[in-house]
């Protein structure tokens, strides 16, 4: 039987413990917290975003052509982009405020995460498979005024305390002439490094090098990419997907692009009418990538149980409530619709079908919106 | 969160800690990951413990927590491995071995796709009822047998069905 082809993995003895649970208490704080307050500002402080924004955009087009700051230590002559004068109060989760401006060669995978309390960049190296270890990855992340940056490398880093920018690291020397500190928390490995700077009165960037080639001071290397970072360039994201009209209450939270140098994408978008639901999930979540196939992929993928306006697909209820739609080969495209509340469910009539059907598909990347 | 429900938070985690780290381990085939996929569970818990508290099934609900984080990871991982294309490796099967091999069976069990997975290590190594692992995973008691079915097929070609013959689906 079943039970005993396992049963020599029952009761197999563990390690002691890693499991730190006044990390887990810290770290549910900060973020209970985060969105007590994320609640309260991100009602009233999107449109101050756009104001608050506007002079600093205007102060970039009117900058004078960047001259390499003699106290940046690089590693070859940098370049330098002009700082903001204030940092927005919040970012707006459909548009990119912030940009990477010099990067090394090869790192050419690409990925923005936006949130109205964070946003997060990543350049990685291809993966190979030839490849031993992934190379070399240079992560972005920002947040508005008045928040900080947990020093670990959790995804969700915005913290509701701005103190936490100059707590628990070490001096560095300023970007650009900005106040700046080694974070030796987040990047403990040789040939890793993250370096954190005030963007801004107030508000914090950082970047994380992890994997620095052989040969290479990854603290001259985040130092040069830091003082290349390009702000205020606020471009909105683009995406493989329009929405129809969404049930009153429900706006972008969070928008996940990844493209892959060797082509390859996936897009994750995430909308709520406030908070998460009580599994800690955002109430609806759309993912795309391409995909041709007509059925699973035996892991992650099941398969299609039936089809919705010729196209494969394979519906599921959940326990929290919810539903998913999840549709195969939509003009090459796997799209999956994920509901994870009941009275988003509700506010969609119970049923996502026409979800998928008021939303445009633009499969191809260069017609994205 | 008040003084009171995070003690009590606290005491619950702490008597559960075992059980979701064996739990934890089974699922990734190694300790120091399943702890790590421990500590983003407990986390996201505190954050919801008002409501957490409130579930009819509190053991279940944490479950169904952790075996979410760990789907998630995998699907994270999922879009970056097909970029490469490279098959997943097999087992390498010493001659000779028995299935009572721990190492052999952790790292086969590693192997069998995610989903199925958690409904093996649910269901044989924990016990679970076919029906909370279906409410765990947000599908029918249905699907539950079929993932059962398919990952026991999965691990018994990842051992070899010559040396280890399975001989029926379980409880």
């Amino acid at each position: 039987m079943e039970e005993k082809l396992l049963t020599p993995l029952r009761d197999v003895p563990l390690p002691p413990s890693a499991v730190d649970l006044d990390r887990a208490v810290r770290d549910g704080r900060r973020t209970v917290r985060r969105r007590r307050v994320g609640v309260v500002a991100a009602a009233g402080l999107a449109v101050a975003a756009v104001l608050v924004a506007a002079p600093a955009i205007l102060e970039r087009q009117a900058a004078p052509t960047p001259a390499t700051p003699a106290v940046t230590p690089t590693p070859t002559a940098a370049s330098t982009a002009p700082m903001p004068s204030r940092a927005p109060a919040a970012f707006a989760p459909s548009r990119q405020y912030a940009d990477f401006g010099w990067l090394p060669d090869g790192v050419t995978d690409r990925t923005v995460t936006t949130r109205a309390d964070q946003l997060a960049l990543t350049a990685a190296t291809p993966v190979s498979p030839a490849a031993k270890d992934p190379g070399l990855m240079v992560d972005l992340r920002m947040v508005p005024a008045g928040r900080g940056i947990a020093l670990g490398i959790e995804r969700d880093f915005a913290t509701s305390d701005s103190a936490t920018g100059k707590a628990g690291a070490e001096a560095a020397e300023p970007v650009n002439g900005r106040s700046a500190r080694w974070n030796t928390v987040a990047a403990p490995d040789p040939g890793s490094t993250a370096l954190r700077w005030e963007y801004a009165p107030g508000a914090w960037a950082e970047v994380i090098v992890q994997r620095a080639p052989e040969g290479t001071d990854p603290r001259l290397l985040a130092h040069r990419i830091a003082a290349d970072v390009r702000y205020g360039v606020d471009r909105p994201v683009r995406l493989p997907a329009r929405l129809g009209v969404l049930p009153a209450g429900l706006k972008p939270i969070s928008y996940q692009v990844s493209r892959w140098a060797r082509g390859g994408w996936t897009v994750e978008l995430a909308y709520s009418a406030g908070g998460r639901t009580k599994f800690g999930d955002w109430p609806l979540v759309v993912l795309m990538m391409p995909r041709a196939s007509e059925s699973g992929d035996g892991a992650v993928l099941g398969d299609p149980d039936s089809t919705l306006d010729g196209h494969p697909a394979r519906r599921r209820t959940a326990m929290d409530g919810g539903a998913s739609l999840q549709l195969y080969n939509v003009h090459g495209l796997y799209v999956e619709i994920t509901v994870h509340d009941r009275s988003t469910l509700r506010a969609f009539g119970g049923n996502l079908d026409q979800l998928y059907r008021d939303a445009t598909i633009y499969p191809k990347v260069a017609d994205w919106r | 969160m008040r003084r009171d429900l995070e003690q009590e938070y606290v005491e619950y985690v702490t008597a559960r800690l075992p059980a979701l780290r064996r739990i934890a381990c089974q699922l990734v085939g190694d300790a120091h990951r399943g702890d790590d996929l421990v500590q983003a569970a407990v986390t996201r818990i505190y954050v919801n413990w008002r409501r957490a508290r409130e579930a009819d099934n509190l053991d279940a609900y944490v479950r169904t927590v952790l075996i979410r984080v760990f789907l998630d990871e995998k699907r994270r991982l999922w879009s970056r491995v097909r970029l490469v294309d490279t098959p997943p490796e097999r087992v390498p099967l010493p001659p000779g071995d028995t299935v009572e091999d721990r190492e052999v069976l952790r790292a086969a069990l590693a192997q069998v796709p995610p989903r199925q997975r958690a409904v093996l290590v649910l269901r044989f190594l924990h016990d679970r009822p076919v029906d909370e692992v279906a409410e765990t995973l947000g599908c029918t008691a249905g699907t539950v047998k079929s993932q059962t079915s398919q990952g026991l097929a999965h691990l018994r070609r990842l051992l070899g069905t010559a040396t280890y013959a399975i001989t029926g689906e379980g409880k």
